[in-house]
């Protein structure tokens, strides 16, 4: 649908708006007036939630005006149900990362205006990931993500810790990144086009060479699979997200995490697979490529490596990193099958897998804050000490175990159900078993929340006060992890309209 | 009274909201509150008696909404006569144990929240007719056990909670799977989508695609009976059920014992069974055996048993294997003796637990070798154990005898000289069973006063009101159902018949 160029850009609002922000705490940085810090998390916040708001009416403009998509840029990028979904689950991993920042003293300390920018600019390196369907925009939209990413980590400069991870993602994300832009030139040299659709066109052509076709498959899975922690490419998870501030440990977990799975469905549905025709929701890989066993090979490893590794943690960043990297691997699941119902379980399970790790990783940013500390014998007699925190982590950690009636179980559930569908029983049931066994390492947690430390009586209780701001920032978490697990129809609804499921094209583009 | 049973599932749960936002220090009004909000469900179960309509098999007390439209869930709560029985007892244990746990001090809010939320899992677990709404009552129940063991428990708590835990919870994932298989391969004919809907799921000829196939329906099977028997618990899967009735304090232990684990038998009534019932005849002498094993292995551990709750805890291994044996036989008369023994347990073994939490409470062990002699001291707290174990071991008057009584009817009349030779094995536990009690109650309360422990004999005191108001309803019901069975066998005949017609519609054997 050909558009006026004043007509594109108002399709691109959100991202001027986060740049305008941008400029905004910048200059606020630089100009120093007294109070900056407050002034400088505020604007920050807010931007991104007008942001987030602007991708929502985004939405709907698009549902009236009756557009599937929008192209801009020489099609190179893409407006369609599918980015803006990802837009807001980005949105509003930025935005309550924003809040959770800003009342953390450590961040003031080291530079407000720093960690604001850092983030903003990493936010908009998420918001072009999920419109990028061009290769050269691709690669630019991950180096806007991982560059700021890389000094988020190594944000708090003098600890050695952040240091290290800062190193070790720089070091990892430089390789990850090079090895899949080799991939993506060789899909290049193999397409002759970087826009997907073009892409597209000669994959679908009949005479793509299998072996040129596997190479770029396995070096562009290298980049993706470092995206989103997915083993082996998972190694620098439990160091970088231990070593990170918080926050921003919470921020790779979540929005960095869902950019990749973008990437990921984008890339793959575009030029690796083809619907299969009928309104089924089959798709097919190209050339019989025998990747989707690939990836539940991937997949098992991933989850079951992520879960065995977390048993024996001791620090909870730590369990709760290589919790994120046994997600990654139930998120997979939905990719094995090729299948809209597929998609749709992937898109539901990161937005509520949003929320449930973002409360997680709250709840240890308000315990440190309230004068705890990060390792699992500091939760010991939280639950007693602070009811309301013990109740929304314990309500997190078994809504990432999968219990019902818990948003995380829904998602599962899903995620499940299209293993079921496509016949793929045996992965079905290696995932369910490891998602029983991970009960396990989140219930140290609980145990050591209500278990241990049990005061003797009702007035040995030393209360451990964790105030008023995150006291209500973990109740904003809490309520979709509990009410999505209750009555989660519209979220399904958002979800399957996001992902394609009622088109043939899927997350994919017109041929 | 047309949304009875959800008023019976979630006036608990609206009670534990209640108690949540009381004032920490109140303990008086939280357990009034607690005990009204038990005591409605079990008002209400009156009036499901009195409406409940024992000459039809079909579904009563229906409600039937949409949940989740697009995957087609559905709230979906009925009852039928095997629902009932158990819905019935569900709300009678659940009043009591509020009395049960009238000393409790610690945590009082927590404790009787969670407890609140238990028993909305129990009631919706039996109400339910769709299988998501099952499996997500099913699984709800787990979060407060684990809490209440592991809060509130004894020395061993963490590691029996945990146990607990995480059993049922790889048996019930197990049974996720098997629940996405069915939605995905039975399509019902009215409405041309996937089905939750248990009712329709069992009709066999919309059985298609993959549960076409013996070898996944055999494997459906296996993993749905894993799933339950773990919560039965049926041997090998009983290891849990020692610890966490032991290390649970007593009023959790009556209801882990007294509904918790009729959930696996009623699972094999309500899902196995009805979804495969070809499965089910060929898999009938595994079910009968496993029954055996737990019957005479149960009562050979409590035998070897010196921790009282212990002993009591491995007789409710060998009565659940009464259920397995009746259940296998997959005749009318076994089925109603499975249904029999799990009401009659229920009420039988909450019993056992009260008395054995009474004698704990005051001299704080359980050790029946350091005991002798208490029958002089404590005459009632005396006649109320002897009830109870007489009670356990099946004596002819109470209602033990009966379901016992046809559960072998039950298996014997299935014919098959398998069968015959799997009763005559079990007889076996009728020994043991007396074995066991008697011997325990000899050394408890017959002879002489223990020489070495003297000092515990200071702190034996009379069983007080409390106590005995919980354990004489339950005795009316063990005598009254003894005396008169058919108050309750009338009640599960007609749907159990049913059941049993279905069945053997897919016995091949005898099909010529």
């Amino acid at each position: 649908m050909e558009l006026g160029v004043v007509d594109n850009l108002a399709y691109l609002t959100p991202e001027f708006i986060l740049t305008a922000t941008l400029a905004g705490v910048i200059t606020l940085d630089l100009a120093r007036p007294k109070g900056a810090s407050g002034a400088i998390s505020k604007l920050a916040a807010t931007g991104i939630g007008a942001a987030l708001i602007m991708v929502l009416i985004t939405f709907f403009e698009l549902e009236y005006r009756q557009l599937t998509r929008v192209f801009l840029f020489a099609d190179s990028f893409v407006v369609d149900p599918f980015s803006l979904f990802f837009k807001t689950v980005a949105g509003v991993c930025s935005f309550l990362v924003a809040l959770f920042a800003a009342r953390m003293r450590r961040v003031e300390a080291h530079g407000t205006g720093e960690f604001y920018s850092l983030l903003l600019v990493t936010t908009i390196g998420v918001f072009l990931m999920s419109s990028a369907v061009d290769l050269v925009g691709l690669v630019v939209a991950i180096e806007t993500l991982s560059i700021p990413s890389y000094v988020l980590a190594g944000f708090y400069k003098r600890d050695r810790g952040s240091s290290e991870a800062a190193l070790k993602y720089v070091l990892y994300g430089a390789v990850a990144t090079g090895t899949m832009l080799m991939g993506l030139s060789f899909l290049y040299g193999l397409a002759g086009d970087t826009t997907f659709a073009g892409i597209a066109r000669a994959m679908n052509s009949g005479n793509v060479d299998i072996l040129s076709l596997s190479i770029i498959l396995g070096l562009v899975l290298v980049g993706v699979g470092f995206k989103i922690s997915a083993a082996p490419f998972h190694m620098w998870t439990p160091d970088v997200y231990e070593g990170s501030p918080t926050p921003v440990t919470a921020y790779l977990a979540t929005a960095s995490k869902a950019a990749g799975f973008a990437v990921l469905l984008r890339l793959f549905y575009n030029i690796l697979a083809r619907p299969e025709g009928s309104p089924t929701g089959q798709w097919l890989p190209i050339g019989d490529a025998g990747w989707t066993q690939l990836v539940a090979v991937i997949s098992v490893l991933t989850m079951t490596i992520g879960n065995l590794a977390a048993y024996r943690q001791t620090n909870v960043k730590r369990l709760l990193a290589y919790s994120s990297i046994a997600h990654a691997g139930y998120i997979l699941l939905g990719f094995v099958v090729l299948h809209g119902l597929g998609i749709m379980a992937m898109l539901f399970y990161i937005a509520v897998y949003v929320f449930m790790n973002l409360g997680a990783f709250l709840s240890i940013i308000a315990v440190s804050e309230a004068g705890g500390g990060e390792e699992i014998s500091d939760f010991r007699g939280l639950g007693w000490r602070s009811p309301f925190l013990g109740l929304c982590l314990s309500a997190f950690l078994f809504s990432l175990t999968g219990l019902p009636p818990f948003a995380g179980f829904v998602g599962k559930a899903y995620l499940f159900a299209a293993l079921v569908k496509n016949g793929w029983i045996w992965l079905a049931v290696i995932a369910a078993l490891n998602s029983a066994v991970s009960l396990y390492y989140y219930v140290r947690v609980v145990k050591a929340m209500y278990l241990e430390g049990i005061p003797r009586n009702e007035n040995d209780v030393v209360p451990l006060r964790i105030g008023g701001y995150f006291g209500i920032l973990l109740f904003v978490c809490l309520v979709p992890t509990i009410v999505l697990g209750i009555y989660w129809q519209p979220l399904q609804k958002l979800a399957m309209h996001s992902s394609g499921v009622n088109t043939t094209q899927g997350p994919g583009l017109p041929r | 009274m047309s949304h009875l049973l959800s008023l019976m599932t979630f006036i608990p749960l609206l009670g534990a909201v209640i108690i949540l936002c009381l004032p920490r220090g109140k303990h008086e009004l939280i357990k009034s509150v607690a005990a009204c909000a038990a005591g409605l469900p079990l008002f209400l179960s009156y009036f499901l008696w009195k409406g409940f309509d024992k000459s039809t098999p079909g579904m009563q007390f229906v409600e039937q909404v949409d949940w989740i439209p697009l995957f087609n869930i559905q709230y979906h709560m009925a009852v039928d006569g095997i629902s009932v029985v158990m819905l019935l007892l569900t709300s009678v244990i659940s009043f009591i144990c509020i009395f049960a746990s009238w000393e409790i001090h610690k945590g009082v809010k927590g404790y009787f929240a969670l407890f609140l939320l238990l028993e909305t899992g129990m009631m919706g677990v039996f109400c339910a007719m769709d299988f998501f709404l099952f499996y997500v009552f099913w699984e709800i129940m787990l979060l407060p056990m684990y809490f209440l063991i592991g809060i509130w428990g004894g020395p061993r708590k963490e590691y029996a909670a945990i146990k607990f835990f995480m059993y049922t919870l790889v048996g019930s994932v197990l049974m996720l799977v098997v629940m996405l298989v069915f939605y995905f391969n039975v399509t019902d004919p009215t409405t041309g989508k996937n089905t939750f809907n248990l009712l329709a799921l069992k009709q066999q000829n919309d059985h298609s695609g993959l549960l076409s196939s013996m070898n996944v329906r055999y494997l459906c099977f296996i993993a749905l009976f894993i799933g339950f028997a773990i919560k039965v618990p049926v041997f090998p899967f009983h290891t849990w059920l020692p610890d966490a009735h032991v290390e649970a304090p007593t009023a959790i232990s009556v209801v882990l014992a007294g509904v918790l684990l009729k959930m696996g038998t009623y699972g094999l009534f309500r899902i196995s069974f009805p979804l495969l019932p070809d499965q089910a005849i060929a898999c009938s002498v595994m079910i009968g055996v496993l029954g055996a094993i737990n019957i005479v292995y149960g009562a050979l551990c409590a035998l070897a048993q010196d921790d009282l709750k212990k002993m009591v805890a491995y007789s409710s291994v060998s009565h659940m294997g009464y259920c397995l044996l009746g259940m296998g036989a997959m005749t009318t008369a076994g089925f109603n003796g499975a249904m029999m023994q799990m009401f009659t347990h229920g009420t039988i073994t909450a019993m056992l637990f009260l008395c054995v939490g009474v004698i704990y409470d005051r001299v704080h062990h359980r050790w029946i070798s350091r005991f002798g002699g208490l029958a002089t001291m404590v005459p009632v707290y005396t006649a109320f154990v002897t009830f109870a174990f007489f009670a356990s071991l099946g004596l002819p008057g109470m209602s033990g005898f009966i379901a016992e009584a046809l559960c072998f009817i039950g298996a014997w009349s299935n014919g098959t000289p398998v069968f015959q030779k799997i009763t005559i094995f079990s007889t076996l536990g009728i020994l043991l069973g007396a074995a066991f009690h008697l011997w325990a109650l000899q050394r408890m309360f017959l002879g002489e006063r223990n020489k070495i422990y003297t000092e515990q004999y200071h702190h034996v005191t009379e069983i007080n009101g409390r106590e005995i108001f919980c354990l004489v309803p339950l005795a009316i019901l063990v005598l009254g159902v003894g005396i008169y069975p058919s108050a309750v066998l009338d009640l599960m005949n007609v749907s159990l018949a049913e059941l049993q017609a279905f069945i053997q519609q897919y016995n091949t054997e005898l099909k010529p």
